[in-house]
């Protein structure tokens, strides 16, 4: 007779974990940068397209334990673009026609949950900052996110999903906080 | 033989405790919040208190199955709560505290929304632990720059959520009480003449 929940959890287990598809979860914003940065007198600034957006590049591709994890909508390039058209959207300083303009290309993307007790998160982007079409930063930032795992697929995995905001959340508080930056958006 | 057969019963108790030992983790924040409106916003700028404490406080509730879920309700619902700010005054901040004087002088900020979440969820399904229905109440003691508490507002959500939805979004009936409780709180606020 407990063979029956048995066999339904192992069953359960390979229904969520074997050949599912999951979405990242919407980005929320670290708030306190982005009250940091109003008071920072932030010039209008545009945002161009990040790159690459093509679906196979390896950088717009995450699976967690076989299951592949997918942006909301577009690809992954598109997710941090958007995430960071929301933040100046937020700051009320997104135009499309400003003379600042922000453009990025993701280098690294993953999210890990091989190991059985802590997963990690590794996200880099190369960041172009320019003025009136003459770069005045180019750089690349970086962040790392650690979390617990678990062996058991029916949790690393939702804590797979689950992490992917907070990683770009993580990203985007390293660069709203470097004075570089915000010196090439300051008005 | 048979002493193979008495190790598969302790080997497989131990892989369905560790299926079944952990909550569950799932993302409850808002599928949308409220439409900022320009033209229509009250002048005046506003705070909310929210601690990185906050932000790390994981819950744990009953999901499906005899099962748990574990969320994060402030660091998820910190969007509910300041877009339904945003949807009614000019400018809103997070500070960290209802006392913390400078910052609320610094930000010029006329009100400050110290927010109280409590949440439940549920499943009726033995088999599926994702929880087909969830609830958010958020109780905001509102105090002026001095301290003075002036008013509460309370804002509730519910979300269901049932399995064909919830395969790709394990969360989707938190979130969408997440969604529901933004809008109740703008309303909520927009209803209180002491908040205009």
């Amino acid at each position: 007779m407990r063979l029956i929940p048995a066999v339904l959890a192992l069953c359960a287990v390979s229904a969520l974990s074997g050949c599912a598809s999951f979405v990242a979860p919407a980005y929320s914003p670290d708030y306190p940068s982005l009250d940091r940065l109003k008071t920072s007198s932030i010039d209008k600034v545009a945002v161009g397209s990040f790159q690459p957006r093509a679906a196979e590049a390896p950088v717009n591709r995450i699976t967690l334990r076989g299951a592949a994890l997918a942006p909301p909508t577009g690809s992954f390039a598109e997710y941090l673009e958007n995430a960071i058209r929301s933040d100046l959207t937020e700051l009320r300083v997104l135009d499309a026609n400003a003379s600042t303009r922000i453009d990025g290309t993701l280098l690294k993307n993953d999210i890990d949950i091989s190991g059985f007790s802590v997963g990690e998160g590794t996200i880099e982007v190369k960041l172009i900052v320019s003025k009136r079409g003459a770069p005045v930063l180019d750089k690349v930032y970086a962040a790392k996110t650690r979390f617990d795992s678990s062996f058991a697929g029916n949790v690393a995995i939702p804590r797979g999903q689950a992490e992917y905001p907070n990683l770009v959340r993580a990203l985007l508080q390293t660069i709203y906080a470097d004075p570089a930056f915000i010196a090439a958006v300051r008005k | 033989m048979q002493s193979l057969v008495l190790w598969r019963l302790p080997l497989a108790t131990a892989l369905l405790a560790l299926l079944t030992a952990c909550a569950h983790p799932i993302g409850i924040g808002p599928i949308e919040t409220p439409v900022r409106n320009e033209a229509g916003l009250h002048p005046k700028k506003v705070a909310y208190v929210m601690t990185d404490a906050d932000r790390a406080k994981e819950v744990t509730t009953p999901g499906g199955g005899g099962d748990k879920v574990s969320y994060f309700p402030y660091r998820d619902l910190e969007k509910s709560i300041r877009d339904a700010l945003r949807a009614v005054y000019s400018d809103v901040f997070v500070i960290k505290s209802s006392n913390d004087t400078e910052a609320i002088k610094t930000f010029g900020v006329s009100y400050v929304f110290s927010p109280e979440i409590t949440t439940t969820s549920a499943s009726p399904s033995p088999f599926t632990w994702p929880p087909t229905k969830f609830g958010i109440d958020l109780t905001c003691n509102v105090t002026d720059p001095e301290g003075k508490l002036l008013t509460q507002v309370r804002a509730q959500g519910n979300g269901a959520a049932e399995y064909g939805e919830f395969m790709k979004d394990f969360g989707l009936s938190g979130r969408r009480a997440a969604t529901q409780v933004s809008e109740q709180l703008k309303q909520a606020v927009m209803a209180n003449p002491q908040l205009k």
